[in-house]
């Protein structure tokens, strides 16, 4: 799915403080991007943008054949169920579900068992469907939530700094995972982890982005 | 992953939290169900009492103690008032006292006499004779089927006494005899006749004929020695049918010159319905109180949990779930606890009703006379339902008003 953005406003706060704007932004189908800032940017308001959790003061946003700010909110929701994958830095997932249940909040089909089983399998976490998400390492976790992503029917994947919790290994296995599993997807991640630069075709900083 | 899926699992791994809510709702629908099944058979003591005229005599007791007695067939066996100051009541003869005082009765309509004397599948078998049938006022009671008895060894049905125990004219029943004394011996008779319903304890009374009643006394010396002065003609109650203004002149000829006591019988059940109303006003609004208190104890629960998981609905929102299918899911979590309290409490119910009813004794109508069924708390279950599901109205309405970018912003 190719994401357009033109003339966004986004403005916060009480005072409606303006944050960010963005006169014109192309993000070209099966494109893997890596979007890299400080914090307190509106890095994640971003990303929220794009999956129509966030509507702009003004401007268009466009994410294949969806125009998000022409929607309601109901049809962003079910725009989201049918071509969204999300991914969070942590608490992705639901603490009294099992791996497997988490995967299957995902799929389209209630009791998804063999798509989301292949998807555990795949981010190598076989075996362990059945064991609560709370006893999961945060490597494991973030590899339950590439996991999700594969188990679903997403065009389009956010995540928001996916990495940042984790150690070097677990890091770099998650980023592998993630890029891997999107292999047929555009992908965004938004993060300020250098140690995955390497696995992304495109690099952009949001503060450039955003001039 | 539907809604009701989601319900069940949050329900299952949460299940101390869940066990707790539940029993919480349980206690307050068993609490609710028994006071409201106990104003029920306060209520049936008033419904279903039998007619009987406007006076009763019986002996020296509290008159509610009289009332009920005799009327509603409670209470155990009652003491003997002597047959001689019937027949002077009904003959209108003059009573003369051991003080040589004599007074000559003209208050009196009509005077029916009553003595229970056995017991046959939980109902109670009354001594009389024809004026308890051919009463004055058009309150006569009527024939479905035979007649009334004749002689020893026949018994008149009461129309529920027939049609529960499957009974009809010829047929042989055998009754327990009741005199307050152990071992209880038998009598054999034969039904005669059947009532028409009356919608009063009369349905649920056996008749037969103070000879009959008589009879049996004497068989136990004993008794009668222990009981009576006036050997084993005697009865437990006149029902009394007065002339206007007639009371005074029975009161003062009964209360202050014999064993015996008159009693006004609509002063009685005004007095047995204030004393009742005020406990059943106070149950109900205890019911309310409880069934309050287990609808907060959802709501707290839910709103705990949910508060608890606020970032995690916020997650099923982007992950594209739509606010109508978490609110389906709190429903659900809402009816499953408020449905498993229910059954929980209605079990409570069904064991604790008994329990209760034999501690209390004589304040309320024997079960076998006035069965309570589990139904009657049916209002109770639905209060508690509809009180568990207006309980996740709150947490729906925090969901509803719940941003989900902001709650994202965080993770």
């Amino acid at each position: 799915m190719q994401i357009e953005l033109s003339n966004i406003t986004v403005n916060v706060g009480t005072e409606n403080k303006a944050l960010f704007s963005i006169s014109r932004w192309t993000l070209k189908e099966g494109e893997k991007l890596l979007l890299k800032g400080a914090s307190g940017k509106g890095k994640t308001t971003f990303l929220h943008l794009l999956a129509g959790l966030f509507s702009p003061s003004r401007g268009e946003v466009k994410v294949g054949t969806f125009s998000l700010d022409q929607m309601t909110e109901s049809e962003r929701t079910s725009f989201r169920r049918r071509h969204v994958g999300f991914i969070f830095q942590k608490l992705n997932l639901i603490e009294h579900l099992t791996v497997l249940e988490n995967i299957e909040l995902a799929t389209q089909k209630a009791h998804d068992h063999e798509r989301a089983l292949s998807a555990l399998k795949a981010v190598g976490l076989g075996g362990r469907e059945h064991e609560r998400v709370s006893v999961l390492s945060l490597g494991e976790q973030q590899r339950a939530a590439v996991a999700r992503v594969l188990a679903g029917h997403s065009s389009v994947v956010f995540a928001d700094e996916p990495t940042s919790s984790l150690d070097e290994a677990n890091a770099h296995e998650v980023a592998r995972l993630l890029v891997e599993s999107c292999r047929d997807k555009t992908l965004i991640v938004v993060s300020h982890d250098q140690r995955i630069e390497k696995y992304f075709s495109s690099i952009q900083d949001f503060t450039e982005l955003t001039r | 992953m539907t809604p009701l899926r989601l319900a069940l699992l949050s329900l299952t791994r949460h299940r101390f939290a869940t066990a707790i809510t539940v029993i919480a709702i349980g206690l307050s629908v068993a609490c609710g169900g028994i006071l409201l099944r106990l104003y029920e058979l306060s209520e049936s003591r008033f419904s279903a009492m039998g007619s009987g005229g406007d006076a009763m005599v019986g002996a020296k007791a509290g008159g509610i103690e009289i009332l009920l007695g005799g009327l509603n067939g409670e209470g155990s066996f009652p003491d003997f008032v002597p047959y001689k100051l019937f027949e002077s009541l009904r003959v209108e003869q003059a009573v003369r006292f051991e003080d040589g005082a004599s007074t000559k009765p003209s208050f009196i309509e009509s005077v029916i006499p009553l003595v229970y004397f056995g017991k046959f599948g939980g109902y109670r078998l009354a001594g009389t004779d024809g004026s308890f049938f051919h009463r004055p006022r058009s309150e006569s009671l009527t024939f479905a089927q035979g007649r009334l008895f004749e002689s020893s060894g026949e018994v008149v049905l009461g129309a529920a006494v027939a049609q529960s125990l499957g009974l009809k004219v010829g047929d042989t029943i055998t009754v327990q005899g009741w005199r307050d004394d152990s071992p209880p011996s038998n009598l054999t008779l034969t039904v005669v006749g059947v009532l028409h319903p009356t919608g009063t304890q009369w349905d649920r009374t056996l008749y037969s004929s103070l000879d009959q009643a008589w009879s049996f006394f004497a068989e136990s010396s004993a008794m009668i020695a222990r009981k009576s002065i006036w050997g084993p003609q005697v009865l437990h109650y006149f029902l009394v049918y007065l002339k206007p203004g007639g009371f005074d002149g029975l009161e003062t000829l009964v209360n202050r010159r014999t064993v015996a006591q008159a009693i006004r019988i609509s002063d009685q059940k005004d007095r047995l319905q204030e004393l009742s109303g005020a406990g059943r006003n106070v149950g109900l609004l205890v019911t309310s109180f409880v069934i309050a208190l287990g609808a907060l104890a959802v709501c707290a629960m839910l709103m705990t949990r949910f508060e608890g998981m606020s970032t995690q609905l916020a997650v099923l929102r982007a992950l594209g779930y739509h606010k109508s299918e978490i609110a389906r899911w709190l429903l659900w979590e809402g009816v499953l606890m408020g449905a498993m309290g229910l059954v929980l409490g209605a079990l409570l119910d069904l064991m604790a009703l008994p329990l209760l009813r034999s501690q209390l004794g004589s304040a309320l109508p024997p079960a076998e006379l006035v069965p309570s069924s589990l139904l009657i708390s049916a209002p109770i279950w639905l209060a508690a339902l509809l009180s568990t599901v207006a309980a996740v109205l709150i947490p729906l309405i925090r969901m509803g008003r719940q941003n989900t970018h902001d709650a994202l912003k965080g993770i």
